[in-house]
């Protein structure tokens, strides 16, 4: 009887899949924007693969990756959704769901779970590890050579004195030591102040700490909206009186690049870069 | 001296030497001169804001200090004209739902991005939640004397903003930037509090206090019950119509400036209370003293020790032990 069961759910599966690549990882279901993103670096021997976006794909708060797949394609949500999709590879991070990432081991359901995500290095495995367990390893050095030849060229044109103190401050929010931050900040030719003064990773400080610092640039996450972003900061008690406001140097980069863990760091280090003393206008 | 006026007396320099401490801790290669020649500026208008050690001392931490004593006297003040009103010593200013009405319209402008516009649209937004669930609860008050009535509307008044803030966070449950936001204002703070918040505060709060105090000798009848208060003058509408209105001024300006923060409006008016007895002439201030104080100590605290912390949560996890404590100390006497 469960040889029965069995079989008709195999062959209701098999008949619900469309025609695939019969190579490597046939459907793939991304939860994580960084792989919404990668997924469609990787060219396109892996696009027809894939059968689902993580739901944040075509948010441009978060997402890089804003109108690159089709609205036709797949956004599940929960593990039901997920499994609805006959997935053979899902690619999720530490901080999915535990119940979504723990009902998809128990359906059997294969995933990639990503985890750390403290700046280029981790940019680089986690591009290894998607491209390891799709079967296009050579894709997956093909993007991640493109990412250091412009992350090279990028370093090479902020090269050079002085290297001014930059401050990643997001309401309070910090970023030291260990962060994507960090190395887009070293790209670009910056000190990063927090980690200068011992912050290791992502930590809080109050605005009382971030005069004392008294940085040349405060970086703050904006929307549409940078320029008046800009002027607010500059204008808050305190800040008024530091080095980066009085200096033009409160830097307001949009959320979806300065969060990023992907390709989009590099759009970090294009934008501060632009603001050091000898590119400024 | 009587006792309350000593204990007044005792809390106002507690006050004093904590505020000086306050303002002379924190980041910064300040030494005495410069924090005293930036206070002494700052009193005589002659401050610049671009001057970092003025920055420092005349507008972060002065202003944070009173923007502390404020909301810590208006939120202790607030607790013991609330379990006057309710004759109820377990009784906190949150259950008449302004705290929650002020968080709810605060929640839904994080939610539409208005907080983006400036520092002072979520003071703005709490505030017009506080005046919105005032609005209800005077509406409620002015149709009966009956103050069960009123505490019951006002849990539901409370649970019904509560679970529509739930909502807002469910329905934005993928933005996580403003889940941090949310989490941040809701666990109550004093960071980069400055002069315009202060401002802002001391215009409903002091209004409250005041409210309060011309209030004190009616709470005091009204605890002798309905009929006996009415016979002394006191109708219990129209006290209650009045404490609620100073409980929405304290409890809804201290929300929007600071957040939300627990357990000062029970613990402190509650030891006072037990302490002092219950004459609300000297209940009212000291609460409002001592909650000072006590607020004082921690934001100072988890300013200098820690800066992750805010002092809301510190204020709910020292709260609830202390105050069983408290009821613990209180039962021993009965026994014997």
């Amino acid at each position: 009887m469960i040889r029965v069961v069995l079989g008709t759910l195999l062959f209701t599966i098999a008949c619900g899949r469309d025609a695939m690549p019969r190579t490597g990882t046939a459907r793939i279901v991304s939860q994580v924007v960084f792989a919404d993103e990668e997924l469609w670096h990787l060219g396109p021997e892996v696009h027809p693969r894939v059968v689902g976006v993580s739901p944040m794909a075509d948010d441009a708060r978060y997402s890089d990756a804003v109108g690159l797949w089709a609205s036709s394609l797949a956004r599940p949500v929960g593990a039901e959704a997920i499994a609805a999709l006959t997935p053979d590879l899902v690619i999720t991070a530490e901080f999915t769901a535990a119940e979504t990432r723990a009902a998809l081991q128990q359906i059997g359901i294969r995933t990639l779970e990503l985890a750390g995500w403290n700046g280029f290095d981790d940019y680089r495995r986690h591009v290894g590890e998607i491209a390891d367990a799709l079967d296009v390893e050579a894709a997956g050095t093909r993007s991640v050579a493109e990412f250091d030849a412009e992350l090279a060229r990028l370093r090479e044109r902020f090269a050079g004195e002085p290297h001014p103190g930059v401050v990643s401050w997001q309401e309070g929010a910090v970023a030291g030591a260990g962060t994507s931050f960090a190395d887009a900040a070293a790209a670009a030719g910056f000190v990063d102040v927090a980690a200068s003064n011992g912050i290791v990773g992502h930590t809080t400080i109050g605005v009382e700490t971030l005069v004392a610092w008294d940085p040349e640039y405060i970086v703050v996450s904006c929307e549409d909206d940078c320029t008046a972003r800009e002027r607010e900061i500059a204008a808050r008690p305190g800040i008024a009186a530091t080095r980066a406001a009085k200096q033009g140097g409160i830097v307001a980069i949009q959320a979806h690049h300065l969060y990023s863990v992907g390709a989009g760091m590099l759009e970090v280090v294009r934008q501060l870069g632009a603001r050091r003393p000898e590119h400024s206008p | 001296m009587s006792p309350a006026r000593r204990l007044g007396v005792v809390l106002t320099i507690v006050a004093a030497l904590l505020g000086i401490v306050a303002i002379g801790v924190g980041p910064g290669d300040l030494d005495v001169s410069k924090i005293l020649g930036a206070i002494g500026r700052g009193l005589v208008g002659r401050d610049d804001p671009s001057d970092l050690g003025d920055a420092l001392v005349w507008w972060l931490r002065v202003p944070r200090v009173l923007v502390v004593l404020l909301v810590g006297a208006a939120l202790a003040g607030g607790g013991a004209v609330t379990q006057g009103l309710f004759r109820n010593p377990l009784a906190d200013p949150s259950v008449l739902g302004i705290s929650l009405g002020a968080a709810f319209v605060a929640v839904l402008g994080l939610l539409m991005g208005l907080d983006r516009a400036g520092i002072w649209v979520t003071p703005v937004l709490a505030a017009t939640g506080a005046a919105l669930a005032l609005a209800i609860l005077l509406a409620l008050a002015s149709r009966t004397s009956d103050t069960t009535t009123l505490l019951l509307a006002g849990v539901a008044l409370g649970a019904t903003c509560g679970a529509a803030t739930t909502c807002v966070l469910a329905l934005a449950g993928d933005r996580y930037d403003l889940g941090i936001r949310v989490m941040r204002w809701l666990m109550g703070s004093f960071e980069g509090r400055s002069w315009g918040h202060f401002i802002g505060a001391a215009i409903p709060i002091g209004l409250g206090l005041v409210l309060a105090m011309s209030q004190a000798r009616d709470l005091d009848a009204l605890a002798l019950g309905d009929d006996v208060a009415a016979s002394l003058g006191a109708s219990p509408r129209r006290v209650g119509r009045r404490a609620v209105t100073s409980v929405a001024l304290l409890v809804g300006g201290a929300t929007a400036v600071a957040g939300v923060l627990g357990f000062l409006g029970l613990v402190v008016p509650h030891v006072v209370r037990w302490r002092l007895g219950g004459a609300h002439r000297s209940l009212i201030p000291i609460s409002a003293l001592g909650g000072a104080v006590i607020l004082l100590a921690v934001d100072t605290w988890t300013r200098v020790a820690t800066e992750a912390l805010p002092p809301g949560v510190i204020t709910s996890l020292l709260g609830a032990p202390a105050f069983l404590w408290i009821l613990l100390a209180q039962a021993r006497p009965r026994s014997q």
